[in-house]
């Protein structure tokens, strides 16, 4: 059932790459949150009550709702439709995107690790440089932010994959942390739409040498 | 002594209380007994973990020489910071409610920093390094303008990219060996067992991640932005005390690999982020223009020295020069506020007869220049001094030759750049004396207070002191 879960993970990955309407990234978000709540509850099972606990609200709540609500309250109000004029074609994504997802595959094999799960690391891999990858190519800093956010995905997929236990302190933090810093984000989207006329990158060069 | 304990969390505790009256409660002289009682706490704070240093008060926060050290610096940074705020918020005119929001996260901004200082644990020092991004976010805005709101973007954003790398990077330790415990008393004791290309692929993630803290390469550039949006006291703590905090997450996980066959390849990783980080400081200071960049680009440089002190074996120089920096940047920030209130400019060609029209604001700025510099009588001569004759006695004597070389490079800059605004007669006209207020000379006391610091730490502070930073600088003695 896992397996499943991160097939449609590193599915969710590719589309990521094609798409540039706004919303489909945001719903997208939204899908892979749902996708790792089901991964961290079949995978999760023999850790503690607390834990498993955190880490479902982590995923199902944050992940899958909060996160993609404040992000479609933010492409609503600065009404971002798509994605216009990326550095890169759709093809010449999608493509970039399955190189990265095949050379994340073959440095995962290549690993011989007993307690590394092949399958997560190859998906979390893959989600931190397809998140790289959005945040470079993509012009609007709500797609940025969309890329960001799915780095942090692939980062959460990676401590699944390697097992880290975390004091529950430390996960809260984390946590708190990231729902903050979207928060913020989502903030400086609006206040970047209001004095730049433009929530395009290319408008921030006030500050230059 | 059971009076003098304060436990962490009740450190945290009163702090977050005294966070939370200063943005509710407004009044001018409020703000000011409150700021100036958290300033006690984190004196009192210091001076209890001085006592307590090395006794386990929490399983991962507990202070060591370098915490008590970095603590010790941040509570004078801070205050003066919070007291250059005072002078500034009056001058700018803020409404009361700006004043109390900004006030509340300089408080809580500092804490986290405290925060980062005395955690012992990858994770922790990870989630308050994001915190610190957060705060400094509030503060780098303060202004509302279309640079603020430009910079603290690219801020929160960079640094979240950053730290989420640096996250990845510690994950990877979980490759790296079997146990999941990523305290640093853990990660020191099974050092020697790491699958070494783990651990190498963590350190360097961990390393850009904590590069935009630090203000080195290769993500320096939100950074330079943030310093030059702020306001001028905001752009000290994050010269001073924020490169400290990147210091301490890059040193603690260092001094954990150093004493392994790692060794080599850290310090090479180390010297080559340093030399690239006073290369792009050296070329960038040749052209810029703009004062506050001016002095950013410098901090890049001096983190390029700390790191290539690091990577040398000059700990103590590296530690010492670390607080060097911090007390002669700050100063020179505060001094920037002036030059920007009399000239309405952030060029620095734009300014001249800086000696003639504040002649208080001129001693500051040589003694600034000299300390950036390296220069005799400040301490950072020291500092550089001990860092170049440590490398020469390396195998890697010949990074020595650039590293010189970018010195004289950055010392000719930035003389060039400091004489023009002294003494340049092209600028600075007669009217500009007319608007130098005489509180304006009693502003510069607290500058010269933070020189006095950097020569009194170089060349006259006592034997106790200095061993203390010795030992602050020590790698990993934690056992």
């Amino acid at each position: 059932m896992v397996t499943v879960f991160i097939i449609l993970f590193v599915l969710t990955l590719l589309y990521a790459g094609m798409a540039d309407r706004m919303p489909t990234l945001v719903n997208l978000l939204g899908v892979q949150g749902l996708l790792l709540f089901g991964t961290a509850f079949f995978e999760l099972r023999d850790v503690d009550m607390m834990n498993f606990s955190f880490i479902i609200v982590e995923t199902i709540v944050v992940k899958g709702i909060l996160i993609p609500a404040m992000l479609w309250r933010t492409i609503k109000k600065n009404k971002i439709t798509r994605e216009t004029d990326p550095t890169v074609t759709r093809f010449q994504s999608l493509l970039a995107v399955t190189v990265i997802i095949f050379l994340s595959f073959i440095l995962s094999n290549s690993i011989h690790q007993e307690h590394l799960k092949v399958g997560y690391f190859t998906a979390s891999i893959s989600a931190v440089f397809v998140g790289l990858f959005i945040v470079m190519t993509r012009v609007k800093i709500v797609t940025h932010m969309i890329g960001y956010l799915i780095l942090e995905n692939g980062v959460f997929l990676l401590s699944l994959a390697v097992g880290n236990e975390m004091p529950l302190a430390v996960n809260v933090a984390i946590l708190l942390d990231l729902l903050t810093s979207v928060l913020l984000l989502a903030f400086l989207v609006d206040k970047v739409g209001e004095r730049f006329q433009a929530v395009d990158v290319s408008q921030l060069n006030d500050l230059n040498d | 002594m059971e009076y003098l304990t304060m436990h962490p969390y009740t450190f945290f505790a009163v702090a977050a209380v005294i966070a939370g009256l200063l943005y509710t409660v407004k009044s001018a002289k409020a703000q000011f007994a409150l700021l100036a009682s958290y300033v006690a706490l984190l004196g009192g704070f210091t001076w209890h973990e001085f006592l307590a240093s090395r006794v386990i008060e929490t399983p991962y926060m507990y202070a060591d020489e370098l915490s008590v050290v970095l603590m010790a610096a941040l509570t004078v940074l801070g205050a003066a910071s919070a007291l250059q705020g005072y002078f500034y918020s009056r001058n700018g005119g803020d409404t009361p409610k700006r004043i109390a929001r900004h006030n509340a996260a300089l408080v809580a901004f500092l804490t986290v920093l405290v925060g980062i200082f005395i955690s012992q644990h990858l994770g922790l020092i990870w989630a308050f390094l994001e915190a610190s991004t957060l705060l400094a976010a509030i503060l780098i805005y303060h202004n509302r303008t279309r640079s603020s709101t430009e910079a603290t973007w690219k801020y929160v954003f960079i640094c979240s990219i950053g730290i989420a790398i640096a996250f990845a990077g510690i994950l990877f330790l979980g490759i790296a060996y079997d146990h999941h415990d990523l305290s640093l008393a853990t990660l020191h004791d099974h050092a020697h067992v790491l699958n070494s290309s783990w651990v190498k692929m963590s350190i360097l993630f961990q390393l850009v991640g904590a590069s935009v803290k630090m203000g080195v390469v290769p993500l320096f550039s939100a950074d330079i932005d943030a310093k030059d949006a702020a306001p001028s006291h905001i752009s000290a703590l994050l010269s001073g005390a924020m490169m400290c905090a990147g210091f301490t997450a890059i040193f603690r996980v260092y001094s954990v690999y150093a004493n392994t066959e790692l060794r080599p390849w850290l310090n090479g990783l180390f010297l080559l982020t340093g030399a690239l980080s006073i290369l792009i400081a050296a070329i960038y200071i040749l052209k810029v223009r703009n004062f506050k960049r001016l002095l950013a680009y410098s901090c890049c440089e001096h983190a390029g020295i700390v790191l290539v002190a690091i990577g040398c074996g000059a700990w103590y120089a590296a530690v010492l020069h670390l607080l060097l920096h911090a007390f002669a940047k700050t100063a020179l920030y505060f001094q920037y506020n002036h030059y920007f209130r009399i000239f309405k400019t952030k060029d620095i060609h734009a300014g001249g007869r800086y000696m003639s029209i504040h002649p208080a604001g001129s001693g500051v700025l040589i003694l600034g220049m000299l300390a950036l510099c390296g220069l005799p009588p400040m301490g950072t001569f020291i500092t550089e001094l001990i860092t170049i004759r440590t490398l020469l006695a390396t195998p890697w004597w010949g990074w020595a030759i650039p590293v010189l070389f970018l010195f004289v490079v950055i010392i000719w800059a930035l003389t060039s750049h400091i004489n023009g605004v002294l003494f340049s007669t092209d600028n600075g006209e007669e009217k500009y004396q007319k608007h130098v207020p005489r509180t304006m000379a009693l502003e510069t006391l607290p500058q010269y207070a933070l020189l006095g610091i950097v020569i009194w730490l170089g060349f006259f502070a006592p034997q106790s002191i200095v061993a203390y930073i010795q030992r602050a600088s020590v790698i990993y003695p934690l056992h």
